[in-house]
């Protein structure tokens, strides 16, 4: 994609620059500019903003939207500049893109409204973007990772703020389909208790879940009973503030309560699992695990011993709770 | 039933002048028609563009199948030194994808290919089948056709039926399964199909139907085609599969078992099968894409040895003994079998756990 270019080195007042018209802007206002403010303010402006005249006296940039930025919030009231005169809107944003790729990697968003740009104001089919963008930006070039990128940059700005820190962009994602009052307050959330990727997903599906479950009826959908309404009744909400207890053990109780409403029948079982196996009062050295969700039938046993006494009474311990009614009635549940 | 009609045909050059692609060609005479090379440009076109299943459904392609038609059911595979309970069965995969669209179905995530596809080399598949049952004349074959397409739903565009019945009809140790939730039955008719072809029903409660088997025939019409079936001398079979737990399930599962044996003969039924629900992780998922108000997805589903998600066992358990009481207090010979189940719940529903040719063979007492 090189092309020659005309260009004039020129000095211009940061006045003449209108950094409202985004044409050609690959970064999103909002993104932090921080490492670069630091190199601006030691070195200056290296390397020059590329420009194109708009109106009369004004310019748009093509290159350069983060270090002008930067330029304006230091206050220098020149700029180094190269103007651009000739090329056609499509080859100077291409441009603007590889030279981007060249001194810094994108981020996902950036990406997202690269070929969403691409897409809606340059034009260019899905086959071109697949064809000749997808690669260049490191994505897997295939119809459902382009509509997942688009998706992302078509999130409302709140949700796209939020992929930043702290949303999994695949969660965003699925979380757009939300009401905006569920949207933060799952974001509240996940912030508060600090939520890596894995929890932030098994915590949106099982919400996700309940919240439509409230709307079965015998007759068809109904009405669905909202996030915090639902994290409310379930007690959730209470447990989340209850300070005795830390953030990781709020959160963990907080989820078995959904949990347990979510899957009633498979929370009495291993309730029932847990009362008859502490009424069996097992020495810590030996270990009961029964099948995971039930589904088998034999109960592993392991335990550990560090001389034959203690072997001698692991044995003993085993043969005495052999004919309880605990170990019947655990043997029942499977 | 919602009847299938597609926008668009493909036909593969291999295939253009069989009879199967005759078939289909006069009788949808209107359908733009595109004759190829291979269907392989189109798998490339899909895995790029990843359509819609609601929009790749809309062609239909007669295609030449080069592999072996004719497989173990994949039930049978044991997967990490899991297994299920194994009934001995055999698929001959002739098409592949529905255009019925039942919520759970487990094609739309399962294929790669997700065209409507008839594989129109129908002597290929009957020579395989004859050199399989000539190698192993001591061996029982039962087999079906409704793994990776509905067997009927499509029969009265192909009239695929046909060849297969009439080539069963002649076997000595084979007998086809039809299986089908539509009433597409009339080719079958006036065959001479010597007892040696099942015709079965997947059978749920009109609820479940009317929510959740989009585009099927309803169960009156399943049950009016199978009384014709059995009219003219066909063995029939019903699948209560899947079993889906609801509210009200136990009242209508129990209507519907009657509503069977009131209308159907006992000496006609070959087998019932029974399989709860289940679903892979990215089925699930799908589901809920494609059916958001079906209630299926939300129900108790975990984890099971296999990696499907089932009824969490009790559930699932409790249903099968149900079922098993009421179709026994109406008959008692029966074949009656779990698909795709566990040994343990074997052992909790049937107490016991027949090797796979000890099933196989049970089922097909009757029969061979």
């Amino acid at each position: 994609m090189a092309q020659k270019f005309h260009h004039t080195l020129k000095t211009i007042q940061s006045a003449q620059i209108d950094p409202q018209d985004r044409l050609f802007a690959i970064s999103l206002p909002w993104l932090p500019l921080d490492p670069l403010l630091r190199s601006v303010r030691e070195n200056g402006i290296l390397s020059p903003l590329h420009l194109q005249p708009a109106t009369p006296g004004r310019f748009r940039i093509i290159m350069g939207f983060r270090r002008f930025e930067v330029a304006r919030e230091l206050g220098f009231q020149e700029i180094p500049c190269i103007v651009r005169e000739e090329e056609s809107q499509l080859t100077l944003f291409v441009q603007a893109v590889e030279d981007n790729l060249v001194t810094r990697p994108f981020h996902l968003l950036e990406k997202a409204h690269l070929l969403l740009k691409l897409r809606d104001t340059f034009g260019l089919s899905d086959q071109v973007l697949m064809d000749d963008f997808m690669s260049l930006l490191d994505i897997r070039v295939d119809r459902f990772h382009l509509q997942q990128y688009l998706s992302l940059a078509r999130l409302p700005e709140p949700l796209q703020r939020a992929v930043l820190d702290p949303l999994e962009p695949e969660v965003a994602l699925k979380l757009s389909s939300w009401k905006s009052e569920e949207q933060e307050f799952f974001q509240n959330l996940v912030s508060k208790f600090r939520l890596g990727r894995n929890k932030q997903k098994q915590l949106f599906a099982l919400l996700d879940e309940l919240r439509d479950s409230t709307a079965l009826t015998p007759s068809g959908p109904g009405s669905r009973v909202s996030i915090p309404i639902l994290w409310q009744q379930s007690g959730a909400a209470e447990i989340g503030e209850d300070e005795r207890l830390s953030l990781s053990d709020r959160f963990a109780k907080a989820f078995e309560v959904l949990y347990r409403k979510r899957f009633p029948r498979l929370s009495s079982y291993e309730q029932e699992y847990q009362k008859l196996k502490s009424a069996l009062k097992l020495p810590p050295r030996i270990q009961f695990h029964a099948p995971r969700y039930f589904e088998g039938e034999k109960i592993d046993v392991s335990f550990a011993f560090e001389s034959s006494d203690e072997l001698f009474e692991t044995a003993k311990k085993l043969e005495e709770i052999s004919q309880s009614d605990e170990v019947r009635k655990i043997l029942e549940l499977l | 039933m919602k009847s299938y009609k597609p926008e668009k045909i493909f036909v593969e050059r291999a295939v253009q002048d069989l009879t199967i692609t005759r078939n289909v060609l006069e009788r949808l005479p209107e359908v733009p028609t595109e004759y190829i090379d291979s269907r392989e440009s189109l798998l490339q076109e899909s895995q790029r563009w990843n359509p819609t299943l609601g929009r790749t459904k809309k062609s239909l392609i007669l295609a030449q199948h080069k592999g072996c038609f004719f497989k173990p059911c994949p039930g049978s595979r044991a997967r990490e030194g899991l297994k299920s309970v194994c009934c001995n069965y055999f698929v001959i995969n002739y098409a592949s994808n529905c255009h019925m669209e039942c919520s759970y179905c487990y094609l739309q995530s399962h294929l790669n290919f997700p065209y409507m596809t008839v594989y129109a080399n129908c002597e290929d598949l009957l020579s395989e089948l004859q050199v399989a049952f000539s190698e192993s004349p001591q061996r029982s074959f039962r087999i079906g056709t409704g793994e990776l397409a509905d067997s009927l739903a499509l029969d009265l565009l192909t009239s695929y039926s046909v060849p297969l019945v009439e080539f069963f009809s002649g076997q000595k140790n084979a007998v086809l399964e039809f299986k089908t939730k539509s009433n597409c039955i009339e080719n079958l008719l006036d065959l001479e199909h010597g007892g040696r072809t099942v015709v079965s029903w997947s059978m749920n409660p009109r609820f479940i139907q009317e929510r959740e088997e989009h585009k099927t025939a309803t169960i009156s019409e399943r049950l009016e085609a199978a009384e014709r079936c059995v009219e003219v001398g066909y063995p029939v079979a019903f699948h209560l599969d899947p079993l889906i737990f609801y509210e009200s399930w136990e009242v209508d599962y129990k209507h519907l078992i009657e509503e069977i044996f009131d209308r159907i003969p006992t000496s006609s039924v070959s087998w019932i099968s029974m399989g709860s629900l289940r679903m892979t992780g990215s089925l699930k998922e799908m589901m809920r894409k494609r059916f958001p108000n079906s209630f299926l997805p939300l129900g108790e589903l975990v984890p099971s040895e296999d990696g499907k998600m089932r009824y969490f066992k009790p559930i699932r358990v409790g249903m099968y003994r149900k079922l098993l009481d009421w179709i026994r207090d109406k008959n008692s010979e029966i074949p009656v079998y779990a698909c795709m189940e566990s040994p343990s719940v074997w052992r909790e529903v049937f107490q016991d756990t027949p090797g796979e040719e000890e099933l196989g063979r049970e089922i097909l007492h009757s029969l061979v």
